[in-house]
Parts: C-alpha cells; sequence; structure tokens
C-alpha cells in the first residue's frame, strides 16, 4: 500500500510537470512568433511616458519588457508596440 | 470539513467575480487589438494617409502622397460572419489594391494553440492569398495538414472577408462557388453529434449486451476525436466563459457540442466525462485491456480528486486575472487528435496513457481541469463519477463502468 501511495503521488508530480513544461513550451513558440524589434531612444520613451501619451496598458508593458521593445513610427509622435503579433509578415 | 466548504465556496466565488470582471471589463471592446498606423503601411506600402470607413463594413483607406487611392485595407474579425479558429477570431489584417487584388496580409492577433499555429505560418497557405484577383475569384486552397481547424477557418475568414470588401467597397462581383463552395451534406456534423448524443440513452437501454455500454465512447473517439479534431477542452471553456462561444457557420460540429454538453450537464450530469470523451474513451480501453492496478489508499485518492478542481482554479485565475491565455494549453488530449510534431508532447500524452492502464482514468479523475469544470456545472448528484472515489458503485453517478467493479487504480 505504501509502494502505491508513493507511486501514485510520483504520477501525479510527473505529470503535472509535464503539463507545466507544455505550457511553457507553447509559451516560447508564441515568443518566438514574435517579431524582432527595432530599438528605441530610452530618452524618448521617457518623454512619453512623463507626457502620459502612453496608455496604461503599453506602458505596462514597457516596464516589464524594457524599452528596446518598442519602435518609433514615421513621425516619431507615437510608440508602437506589436505585444503579440506573429513574425508571418508575407512580403510578395 | 466546514474549513474545506469555505474554501471551495471561497474558490467558486472568486473565479465567478473574476470572470463577471473580466468580461464587464471588455464588454464590447473588440476582441482582437485593432491595427496600427504601421501595420496598414505594411500591408498598403506607399500609403502615407489612412482613414477609417465603418460603411458599409469596416476597412481603412490609404492613400499616397499625391491624394491618389494606394488601396484598402481590413482586419477579418472585423466584417462579418464571425469564424473562429480552434478557440477564437483569428484577425488578419489584408491590403486589397483599387483593382481588386489582395497585395499583402499580415496575422494581427490570434489565441490558437501556438504548436499548431506556427504550423500554419510555415505553411505557404498565406503566401497562396497573395496576387488573388477577387474578380476571377479564389483558387481551391487546401487545409494545412495537421493544423486542419485554423487553417480552414482561416481560409473561410479570408475568403468572405475580402469578398465583402471587394463587391460593397470596389463594387466587383466575385464568383460565389470559389466562395462558398458547394458541401454534400452540409449539416453532417451536427447531426453526427445529436447522433452521439442519443447513443447514450440507447446504451442504457442495450445494457444487457456487454459490448452497449461502449458504444457512445466508440462513437465519441470517431466522431469527437478523429472527424472534428475537437475534443471539449480549456480552451472552449475558457472562450465560454469570456463569451466568446465557437461560430456554427463555420463549427457546426464543435458548436452543437458545447451546446449539448452544457445543457445536459446541467440538466441531467456530466454525460460527456462519463460516455463521451474521446480520450476517456482510450483510457478506459487501456484499463479494461491492462487489469493491474495499483494499490492507493482511498483516502489519498479522496484528497488527490482536488487537484483538478485547483488546476480549474489556478487557470481561472491565470486567465481571467492576469491574462495568461497560454495557461489554456496545459492538457495532453488535444494534441493526441490533430498529432502534434513536438517529442515533449507526445511523451506527455503516452505518459497519461500509461498511468492510466495502472489507475483507471487517472487523467479524468485526478488532473482534467475541464472535467472538473463540468462537473460543478453538473446537476448535483449527477456528477460523471470519473472524478469521485465512489464511481461505479454508486448509482446516482453516470458511470457506464460495470457495476460493481473496483473503481480505478484502488486495488485495496
Amino acid at each position: 500500500m505504501k509502494k502505491g501511495n508513493l507511486v501514485f503521488v510520483l504520477m501525479i508530480l510527473t505529470l503535472l510537470s509535464l503539463a507545466g513544461l507544455t505550457v511553457r513550451y507553447n509559451y516560447q513558440l508564441t515568443l518566438n512568433l514574435r517579431p524582432k524589434m527595432a530599438r528605441i531612444d530610452p530618452g524618448v520613451l521617457a518623454r512619453q511616458l512623463q507626457s502620459g501619451n502612453l496608455s496604461s496598458r503599453k506602458a505596462d508593458f514597457f516596464q516589464a519588457v524594457g524599452p528596446e521593445s518598442g519602435r518609433l513610427n514615421s513621425n516619431n509622435t507615437k510608440i508602437l508596440i506589436q505585444e503579440s503579433k506573429p513574425s508571418n509578415e508575407v512580403k510578395k | 470539513m466546514a474549513r474545506a466548504k469555505i474554501l471551495k465556496i471561497s474558490a467558486l466565488v472568486l473565479g465567478v467575480i473574476l470572470i463577471f470582471v473580466w468580461n464587464l471589463r471588455h464588454y464590447r471592446q473588440p476582441s482582437s487589438p485593432l491595427p496600427e498606423r504601421e501595420d496598414l503601411v505594411s500591408v498598403l506600402p506607399g500609403a502615407t494617409r489612412f482613414e477609417l470607413r465603418l460603411e458599409p463594413v469596416t476597412y481603412y483607406q490609404g492613400f499616397f502622397p499625391d491624394g491618389r487611392l494606394a488601396g484598402v485595407a481590413f482586419v477579418t474579425s472585423q466584417i462579418p460572419p464571425r469564424v473562429t479558429g480552434f478557440t477564437t477570431e483569428i484577425s488578419i489584417l489584408v491590403g486589397m489594391t483599387p483593382a481588386g487584388v489582395i497585395s499583402r496580409l499580415e496575422v494581427l492577433h490570434h489565441l490558437e494553440t501556438p504548436s499548431y499555429f506556427r504550423m500554419v505560418l510555415d505553411s505557404d497557405l498565406l503566401p497562396s492569398f497573395l496576387g488573388v484577383d477577387l474578380k476571377s475569384g479564389f483558387p481551391e486552397l487546401d487545409a494545412v495538414s495537421g493544423a486542419t481547424i485554423s487553417s480552414q477557418a482561416i481560409i473561410q475568414d479570408l475568403k468572405t472577408s475580402a469578398r465583402a470588401v471587394a463587391e460593397k467597397v470596389y463594387g466587383y462581383k466575385v464568383p460565389d462557388s470559389s466562395v462558398n463552395p458547394k458541401r454534400k451534406f452540409p449539416y453532417l456534423e451536427p447531426f453526427l453529434v445529436i447522433l452521439l448524443f442519443l447513443s447514450v440513452p440507447v446504451s442504457r437501454r442495450l445494457s444487457r449486451f456487454h459490448w452497449a455500454r461502449f458504444l457512445p465512447f466508440i462513437l465519441g473517439f470517431f466522431i469527437i476525436g478523429l472527424y472534428l479534431n475537437s475534443p471539449l477542452s480549456l480552451n472552449h471553456i475558457v472562450n465560454l466563459l469570456s463569451l466568446h462561444p465557437p461560430a456554427f457557420a463555420n463549427q457546426p460540429g464543435l458548436f452543437t457540442l458545447l451546446f449539448l454538453t452544457l445543457i445536459l450537464s446541467i440538466l441531467i450530469g456530466n454525460v460527456y466525462c462519463s460516455a463521451l470523451c474521446p480520450f476517456g474513451a482510450i483510457l478506459e480501453l487501456g484499463a479494461r485491456i491492462f487489469p493491474k492496478r495499483i494499490q492507493v489508499e482511498p483516502g489519498n485518492i479522496k484528497k488527490a480528486v482536488y487537484i483538478r478542481s485547483f488546476l480549474l482554479l489556478i487557470v481561472i485565475l491565470g486567465i481571467f486575472g492576469f491574462g495568461l491565455n497560454i495557461l489554456a494549453h496545459l492538457e495532453p488530449y488535444p494534441y493526441l487528435f490533430a498529432p502534434a510534431k513536438s517529442p515533449l508532447l507526445w511523451f506527455y500524452i503516452t505518459l497519461t496513457v500509461l498511468f492510466s492502464l495502472v489507475f483507471r482514468r487517472f487523467w479524468c479523475r485526478i488532473l482534467c481541469p475541464t472535467g472538473a469544470f463540468l462537473d460543478l456545472i453538473a446537476r448535483p448528484g449527477k456528477k460523471s463519477g470519473v472524478g469521485s472515489q465512489e464511481s461505479g458503485a454508486n448509482d446516482k453517478t453516470l458511470n457506464l463502468s460495470e457495476p460493481g467493479t473496483s473503481d480505478g487504480g484502488e486495488i485495496t
């Protein structure tokens, strides 16, 4: 009975670990699907944050991943972030 | 005992509040992010000015610096009809020239299983849309093997939305046959699902025949597992709770399955887990073939069955509290019916099946959060039976196992 209990616990832990690894594996794939982003001047980012031009969601995202993840649009007025966009931009 | 009850009720209330608040916050918000200017530039190259139009459909006009129309861009998920993939809508930004030719496209947002969606991105599916002239219609396009549901959703969504834009914005006539190819049996999927549910009372009627007990399981394996490739999973539950059920337009079978499972769970009991789950069918068959079981104290099993409810709570907290949608991908069996390419996922599936040989329906009874949800909404006293210690011996459960047989792993 004791051996059975031990095996039972090990079975649970094994499958829980594999469930965790599966989530991690899928998470890694979503990271790989994201495009590489151009660097941004941290000073510009700081000004954007101070002026309140960034939405709170985007500001949180920046603080979580660092300023390198953003990029400016052509007239430098807005920081564009592609948080969940896969990198399948198809070029003709 | 009282403390356990308080904990259970607190967890339930917390989950319900989180889901309610999440839905309140996202009420009337688009299910996918809107395109940024940069995205529009990438699908309409050369355009410098963009205007959003809401009539007759939602689209963006792009203009060259000299004022000429560069083309229009639209997001597939913003144009009806609603088309869903394995989980929910897949938003693709499409650029179309004034001549009605698809020039560029780009996936904006999706919540599909990443390992499958990568197959779509690695395939030629999206590039095959480039250069399609809507005036001549769409060419024949095949779904991506291994990611059939996602790729079929992309094909149908792109076809219907591109057609709507070409006809309503540009005034072109798009050949109907290339968009909606005639199907011999358009309602075959819902019909088979209804048949599957009807097989449950039939198997009860024929219970004197040994084989009849397994009729729903066998049908469930073929219809839900092999034909629809959609065993109910956390993804479906999460989308349902976030008020994004599958669309009947392109997923009639899954829609019917989900609808009937929920209604019957509430009214009759958890029929799905006890009789129809295709993965449960495999585990049940394995347990029949391999009669040896490990010996576990009943008290330990009784405690362990709470793990799946705890997993469900973690997933609800993670997704509705912290936006960690990736947690919905922790189950092994969806990867079995749409074969995965990763050795890790196959190892996971194999171990789950092997463990069920020595402990009957180990995954279902101890770890399955989808089963925990269906048991949660099931009519009191009519749980699936697979999660409880007493199943097989309790008349109130819907367990189809032979009466009097020892339930699962415990040969005590």
